[in-house]
């Protein structure tokens, strides 16, 4: 599996993740990592950071309003996040 | 307080109105309060295939996940929820930001417990797993001790030259306890 692969791997199950919460709340990335496990990716926190940016420039996620300091950034799925996960059946 | 949320078209279970999901899980991992017992992938995917949910293992063991997850998150934010309104009511949550702020804190802080829960669970089943193996170990050598002296005895009865034959036969009886 190249680098590459690997990175669309964690892409799509960042994106899982955040589709099965369906409440008003965004997931901070501690938790994403932890809710990551199950699939078997142990992401350093830094390297998730940096998903979330790339996916949020995507427009596949988007931060929550960041009410209180750059250290709890929260990230909630958009509808275009969900129309990907159709679109690659996942 | 759950927002309604597009599911995913193609993931055939994802699809599925809660009720079949909780009914699909109900099956799959047993519900002891329903009198339900738990089923492997096969059996289940058989049963979703006779129900006419054609799916496959990855779906399904992909759809546990996330169904577990997703349970797991909306009790947290329910659990948040009263927090915050407990907060309001006590007077340490006082304007609009703060309580935004904390519900976030709230929310994230009790994912990342339930997590170390089930880590500590599975840890402890893990434990209780060795435990029930050291003690089958310990019946087995048990059992290995009782048979040894049994034979011994009966070697030393069948070949006892002051037994007649009924006597022997009836040592042996003794030994097996029959």
């Amino acid at each position: 599996m190249t680098t590459q692969d690997q990175t669309e791997l964690l892409d799509n199950e960042i994106l899982l993740v955040l589709s099965a919460n369906n409440t008003r709340y965004g997931l901070e990335v501690l938790p994403i990592i932890v809710f990551l496990r199950p699939a078997g990716l142990r992401p350093l926190t830094n390297h998730v950071l940096d998903r979330m940016e790339y996916l949020t420039d995507k427009g596949l996620v988007c931060e929550v309003a960041k009410t209180i300091g750059k250290s709890n950034r929260a990230w909630k799925i958009t509808d275009a996040g969900r129309d990907y996960l159709d679109q690659h059946n996942l | 307080m759950s927002v309604p949320t597009k599911v995913n078209v193609r993931a055939v279970l994802h699809n599925l109105p809660a009720k079949t999901q909780t009914a699909i899980m109900d099956y799959l991992e047993g519900n002891p309060q329903k009198g339900l017992k738990s089923h492997t992938y096969k059996e289940t995917l058989a049963w979703l295939k006779e129900s006419g949910i054609k799916t496959w293992a990855r779906s399904l063991y992909t759809f546990r996940g996330w169904f577990h997850m997703q349970e797991q998150l909306l009790a947290n934010a329910a659990v948040t929820e009263s927090l915050i309104e407990v907060g309001r009511k006590e007077g340490w949550i006082k304007t609009a930001k703060m309580e935004a702020a904390l519900t976030q804190i709230f929310f994230n802080r009790l994912a990342l417990q339930q997590q170390d829960l089930t880590s500590w669970r599975l840890m402890q089943q893990m434990n209780l797993g060795k435990e029930k193996v050291a003690l089958d170990e310990r019946k087995v050598q048990l059992d290995l001790q009782k048979y040894k002296d049994q034979t011994d005895k009966t070697k030393a009865a069948v070949s006892s030259p002051e037994l007649t034959p009924e006597e022997k036969e009836a040592r042996i009886k003794e030994i097996f306890g029959i």
